[in-house]
C-alpha cells in the first residue's frame, strides 16, 4: 500500500465518522433549533471536514465544507438563524457529503455535481443573510486626518514612499519621539510568497512590535487596508522605539513567511531627495498617523466578539485503532491452533503425570481461555455502529409518510459480534418501515382513536443470557389477527383445522410467511415482496429468532434475539458412525431418547410424537450414506426447531455441549447444503456443523 | 520460463505451477464429508484452518489399484483458498519453457481443457495440470 | 536528538500527516492528543519543546488550551493550525500566547519553517 493510500483509507474512515456525527448533531439540532452546542458540534464538524479534504487535495468537498461551516459560523455568531429550509439543505448536504466520499473511495476527486449545486445552495443563503462581521484586530487608534489637497507621493531610495503631507505629521511625531529620547524607524517587511492569511501574519508582525516595545504610528498600507487584506507582500511600518534596530530586524526575521526587512531611520529617510509626481486622479489612499503614538491606551486592544466558548460537554473518548476483520479472523485461527497444541501436550503429558508440568499446564489452559475470550471481544462492536443511521431514516420516512413519531433509542452501547451488526441493518430498517408504514397511524387518526398525536417507535437493545435483544416496538395500530388468519386461509398457507386451533402467536407468526402482507394496497416501502419472510431469514442465517408481539389497537413489538457472536457458537456434540457433528444449541428444543417403538411411519416419512406434536424424524445415517446401526432398543434423538417448526434428528451418540469456533468449508463445499462450516475440537479432530434450516 | 513441482500419482506424474503451492503436509486424518462430490474426499485440520481435500484422479478418472494408498498432500492455495490434493510423492521443481510444451490430444474426454501440456524432460513424460480448471476454480 | 513535539488535532488523519511531517524532518514526536484538555495533559507530562494545535476541537478549543498552557510554562511554544477563514481565530490564538501558525491544508516547508524558526527565536 502506498502511503497516500494509508492517507486515503484513513481520511474516508475519518470522514465517514465524522458524517455520522455531522447526523446526529443535525438531528439535534432539527429537534432543538435553538441548541447552540449542536451549531457550534457542526460547526467544528464542518471545520474538521474542510481540513481533510483539503490535505488530500479534494478541493470541490473542501470547498463544500466551508461554505457548510460559514453558515453555521454565522448562525453561532447569531448572524443567522436556523429555519427548516436550512435544516433540510444541511441533510441534503450530508448526503452529498457522502456521496462525494463514495466518488473519492471509488478513484473519484469527490467533485460531483451535486457538491457544485449545494455549494451554490448554501452560498445563496449566505447571501441572502449577509453580516456585518469584522475583524479588528489592531489595535491603534486612529485619527482621522485633513483632507489632503496635495496629492505627492516621494520616493524615499526605492524602499519607502511616503506622501509629502504624510511627511508633515510623522515629522512631528518624530519631533517628539526625540524629545523622549526614542528612535523612529521606518521597518518595511517583505512577506514570502504564497503567504497564507496574511493578516494574521501581519498581525503577528504588530504583535512583535508590542513585544519589543515598539509603537506603531504609522503603516502603509492603511490599518484598514491591512485588516481587509488589501496589501500584496510588503508592509511599511512606522514605529517608535528604544530598541536598537539591529535586535528589531533579528526578531522580526524569527517570525516565519517573512522573506525581508529593511529598517531606515525616519531622518535620514524623509531627508533624502525625494522624486516627486504628480497624481493626477487623486486616488492616492489614506494613510494612517497616529499623532498621539505616546498616549497609545491599553484597553484599546479589543477584539470583535467574544470567542466562542467551547461547549463543555465531555465526550467518552476512548483509545483505539482500526484493524481489518481478517486479522480478526486470523488471530481467531492462531487463537484455535494453540488451543489445540495445548491440548495435545496436555494428552501427550498426561502418560508422565509430572506434578510440575501438571500446574503449569494447567495455567496454560487458564490462559489459553483468556486469550481467546479477549479475541472474541475485540470482534465485538456497539449496535450503535448500525442503529446511528436510523433516526435520520426514520426521520425521513415519517416525513414522507406525513406521520409524526417520536423516536426513541436505548441500549445502542450493547456490543455485538462486528459480522452481525454489519448484517442486521437491512432487516431492521426493513421493521422500522413497518411500523412506520403500516404501525404508527397519521395523526388525524390517532387524535381520532384518543392517541397521543405523536407515534413512538421504541427501538432497543439489551444482553439477555448469552445473547443479544433487539426490540422494536410502537404504539400503532397493532397487527389484526382475523385478516392474517383470512389472508392465510385464502394463500392456502393454512387450512381450515389447523386455523382454528391456532394460538395468537402462531397466527402472528404466519405473517413471516412469504407471500403474506397484510396491508390492503402495497405502499411503496413494504410492497415488491421484501416483507417480513426476509427479515426472518435473514436473522435465522445469523443464528438469531425472531417474535412478535401485537395488540390490536395498541401496537406491536418485534423481539430479534441474536448471539454474541457468529464466530463461536454453542453446540451440541453428536457423533454419527465415526464422525462428530455439531449442532446449534440455538436451534435445539430437547434431546432425549425414544424407543423404536415410538417411530412411526406416516405417509412414507418417519415421525414420532412428542407432546402431542407429529414430528418428522431424519435419521442421519441415512442422510449421510451410512449403514444403519443395527436395531437398537432406545434412539438418541435430537429435536430441532426452526422458526416455528420443529423436526427430529437421529444420531448414535450425544457427546455433549461445547463452544466451537465456526469455520468456513470454502467454495469447493458450498453446494453441499447439509453443513453450514466447520469447527475444529480440541482434540484436534473436526466436526461439522449441521446446517439445521437445510435438512427440513 | 516457468517453474513447476511435479509429483506422482501411482505411475503418472503431474506438474503445477509452483506458485500455487503452499506447503506439501504428510498425510492427515480425512474426515469425510458426507453428500459431497465424489473427488472431494473430506477435509483436514492444517494448522486451525478446515481445509478440502481432492483426490484429482477422480476428476481424470485414472484408475488406481484398489490397494494403492496416497502418502502426502499437496496444498494449494489458488484465489485465497487452500485446497489439497492428494498425492504419493512429491519428486522436483523444474524450470520449463511453456512454448516448447508437447501437445497430446487425450483419448480421455475428462482431461479435455484441464492439461497445459506435456512435458518432457530426460526420459520423463510430465502432465502440466491447468490446476483451476481441474478444480473447476476457473474465473 | 530531535526536539520532541507534541500534536494536538482532533482528526487523527491531520495528526497523521502531521507526525509525517515533522518525522521526515527529523523532529520526534512527544505525543498525540485529540482535545484541549487532553493537550494540557499531555503538555504537562510529557513537556515537549513544541507544541502544534489545531483551534476548532470539541471538549476544548485550541484557544483556550493555548491559554492555559501559557499558565503553566510561560515559555511554551504553541504553533496553532489554522483552516483558510479562521484569520480572526489565529490572531486571537496569537494574542492567547501562539507563536506562530500554520495553514491547513499543510504544506511540510511551511510547518518545517514554523518550528526552525521557533527554534532559533
Amino acid at each position: 500500500m502506498g502511503e497516500m493510500d494509508v492517507y486515503l483509507s484513513v481520511f474516508l474512515d475519518e470522514a465517514r465518522e465524522n458524517l455520522q456525527n455531522l447526523n446526529d448533531a443535525l438531528l439535534g439540532l432539527e429537534s432543538d433549533m435553538k441548541n447552540l452546542e449542536k451549531v457550534n458540534e457542526i460547526f467544528r464538524i464542518m471545520h474538521t471536514l474542510k481540513g481533510m479534504a483539503g490535505t488530500l487535495g479534494f478541493d470541490g468537498l473542501a470547498k463544500l465544507c466551508h461554505t457548510m461551516e460559514n453558515t453555521f459560523d454565522k448562525i453561532r455568531n447569531h448572524q443567522m438563524t436556523v429555519n427548516e429550509d436550512i435544516i433540510d439543505l444541511l441533510f441534503k448536504g450530508l448526503d452529498t457529503l457522502g456521496e462525494s466520499l463514495d466518488d473519492i473511495a471509488s478513484g473519484g476527486n469527490g467533485d460531483t455535481q451535486a457538491v457544485k449545486t449545494l455549494k451554490d445552495g448554501f452560498e445563496s443563503i449566505l447571501k441572502g443573510q449577509k453580516s456585518e462581521q469584522k475583524v479588528e484586530p489592531f489595535k491603534q487608534a486612529q485619527v482621522k486626518e485633513e483632507p489632503i489637497q496635495e496629492k505627492t507621493v516621494s520616493s524615499v531610495d526605492s524602499a519607502f514612499f511616503i506622501e509629502d503631507s504624510t511627511k508633515v505629521i510623522l515629522k512631528n511625531v518624530y519631533d517628539k519621539a526625540k524629545e523622549r529620547g526614542l528612535n523612529f524607524y521606518f521597518i518595511k517587511v517583505t512577506l514570502s510568497e504564497g503567504v497564507q492569511l496574511k493578516l494574521a501574519r501581519a498581525f503577528m508582525i504588530q504583535h512583535k512590535f508590542d513585544e519589543m516595545g515598539c509603537e506603531v504610528v504609522y503603516s502603509d498600507p492603511s490599518t484598514e487596508d491591512i485588516e481587509s487584506e488589501k496589501f500584496d507582500r510588503e508592509l511599511v511600518f512606522g514605529i517608535v522605539t528604544s530598541v536598537d534596530p539591529k535586535f528589531l530586524a533579528e526578531n522580526l526575521k524569527s517570525i516565519s513567511e517573512v522573506e525581508k526587512i529593511q529598517i531606515d531611520d525616519f531622518f535620514t529617510s524623509v531627508n533624502k531627495k525625494a522624486v516627486v509626481t504628480d497624481d493626477a486622479d487623486g486616488a492616492a489612499s489614506e494613510k494612517h498617523v497616529d499623532s498621539q503614538n505616546a498616549e497609545l491606551s491599553e484597553e484599546s486592544e479589543h477584539k470583535d466578539d467574544n470567542p466562542a466558548q467551547p461547549t463543555k460537554k465531555k465526550l467518552k473518548l476512548s483509545q483505539s485503532i482500526r484493524v481489518d476483520i481478517n486479522k480478526l479472523d486470523e488471530l481467531m485461527n492462531l487463537m484455535a491452533e494453540l488451543v489445540i497444541a495445548r491440548s495435545r501436550i496436555a494428552e501427550t503429558l498426561k502418560k508422565f503425570s509430572i506434578k510440575e508440568v501438571d500446574e503449569s499446564l494447567s495455567q496454560l489452559s487458564r490462559i489459553t481461555l483468556d486469550l481467546q475470550n479477549v479475541v472474541m471481544k475485540v470482534r465485538m462492536v456497539p449496535v450503535s455502529f448500525v442503529f446511528n443511521r436510523f433516526p435520520r431514516l426514520t426521520r425521513d420516512i415519517a416525513k414522507e409518510l406525513g406521520k409524526e413519531i417520536n423516536f426513541i433509542m436505548q441500549g445502542e452501547e450493547t456490543e455485538l459480534d462486528r459480522t452481525v451488526v454489519d448484517e442486521i441493518g437491512d432487516p431492521l430498517i426493513h421493521l422500522l418501515r413497518n411500523s412506520l408504514d403500516h404501525g404508527i397511524e397519521s395523526p388525524e387518526e390517532r387524535i381520532a382513536k384518543g392517541k397521543p398525536k405523536i407515534g413512538t417507535i421504541r427501538l432497543s437493545a439489551r444482553h439477555e443470557g448469552n445473547g443479544v435483544i433487539i426490540e422494536i416496538e410502537d404504539d400503532g395500530k397493532g397487527m389484526d389477527k382475523e385478516k392474517i388468519l383470512k389472508k392465510a386461509l385464502e394463500k392456502g398457507l393454512v387450512d381450515q383445522t389447523t386455523a382454528s386451533s391456532m394460538k395468537d402467536e402462531e397466527i402472528l407468526a404466519l405473517s413471516f410467511l412469504p407471500g403474506l402482507s397484510t396491508k390492503d394496497k402495497a405502499t411503496e416501502l413494504s410492497g415488491r415482496g421484501v416483507g417480513m419472510d426476509v427479515v426472518k431469514s435473514t436473522v435465522e442465517s445469523l443464528k438469531g429468532t425472531v417474535t412478535l408481539e401485537s395488540e390490536k389497537g395498541r401496537g406491536t413489538i418485534v423481539r430479534i434475539r441474536m448471539p454474541l457472536t457468529l464466530a463461536i457458537i454453542e453446540a451440541l456434540l453428536v457423533t454419527v458412525k465415526d464422525y462428530v457433528y455439531a449442532i446449534p444449541i440455538a436451534n435445539i428444543d430437547t434431546t432425549q431418547k425414544i424407543a423404536d417403538g415410538e417411530i412411526k411411519v406416516v405417509q412414507d416419512r418417519e415421525v414420532f410424537m412428542l407432546r402431542g406434536e407429529v414430528i418428522p424424524v431424519i435419521r442421519l445415517r441415512e442422510l449421510f450414506g451410512y449403514s444403519r446401526t443395527e436395531n437398537l432398543k432406545q434412539e438418541n434423538i435430537v429435536i430441532i426447531k426452526v422458526g416455528n417448526k420443529k423436526y427430529g434428528v437421529i444420531v448414535d451418540k450425544l457427546l455433549g455441549q461445547d463452544d466451537i469456533v465456526i469455520k468456513s468449508l470454502g467454495s469447493m463445499l458450498s453446494d453441499v447444503k447439509e453443513f453450514s462450516g466447520g469447527a475444529i475440537l480440541g482434540d484436534g479432530r473436526i466436526a461439522l456443523i449441521l446446517d439445521v434450516s437445510s435438512l427440513m | 520460463m516457468k517453474d513447476v513441482l511435479s509429483f506422482q500419482i501411482h505411475n503418472q506424474e503431474f506438474a503445477v505451477e509452483v506458485d500455487l503451492i503452499e506447503i506439501v503436509s504428510d498425510m492427515a486424518d480425512i474426515t469425510p464429508i458426507p453428500n459431497s462430490r465424489q473427488s472431494i474426499k473430506g477435509v483436514i485440520n492444517l494448522r486451525g484452518r478446515i481445509v478440502p481435500i481432492v483426490d484429482i484422479t477422480d476428476i481424470l478418472r485414472l484408475n488406481l489399484p484398489s490397494d494403492h494408498v496416497y502418502r502426502n498432500i499437496l496444498v494449494l492455495k489458488v484465489d485465497e483458498e487452500e485446497i489439497g490434493i492428494l498425492v504419493d510423492l512429491v519428486n522436483n521443481v523444474l524450470s520449463i519453457d511453456e512454448t516448447k510444451l508437447e501437445n497430446l490430444q487425450s483419448r480421455n474426454e475428462f482431461y479435455a481443457g484441464k492439461v497445459n501440456g506435456v512435458i518432457k524432460k530426460d526420459n520423463r513424460l510430465i502432465v502440466f495440470l491447468d490446476i483451476r480448471a481441474v478444480l473447476g476454480m476457473e474465473e | 536528538m530531535g526536539k520532541r513535539i507534541l500534536i494536538v488535532d482532533d482528526a487523527a488523519f491531520m495528526r497523521m500527516i502531521l507526525k509525517d511531517i515533522i518525522t521526515k524532518a527529523g523532529y520526534e514526536l512527544a505525543g498525540e492528543a485529540q482535545n484541549g484538555q487532553e493537550a494540557i495533559d499531555k503538555y504537562k507530562e510529557l513537556k515537549p519543546d513544541f507544541v502544534t494545535m489545531d483551534i476548532t476541537m470539541p471538549v476544548m478549543d485550541g484557544i483556550q488550551a493555548i491559554k492555559q498552557i501559557k499558565t503553566i510554562d510561560p515559555n511554551s511554544r504553541v504553533i496553532v493550525c489554522s483552516a483558510m477563514g479562521q484569520q480572526a481565530m489565529v490572531i486571537e490564538a496569537i494574542q492567547s500566547g501562539a507563536r506562530d501558525f500554520i495553514v491547513k491544508p499543510f504544506q511540510p516547508n511551511r510547518v518545517i519553517e514554523a518550528i526552525q524558526k521557533l527554534e532559533q527565536g
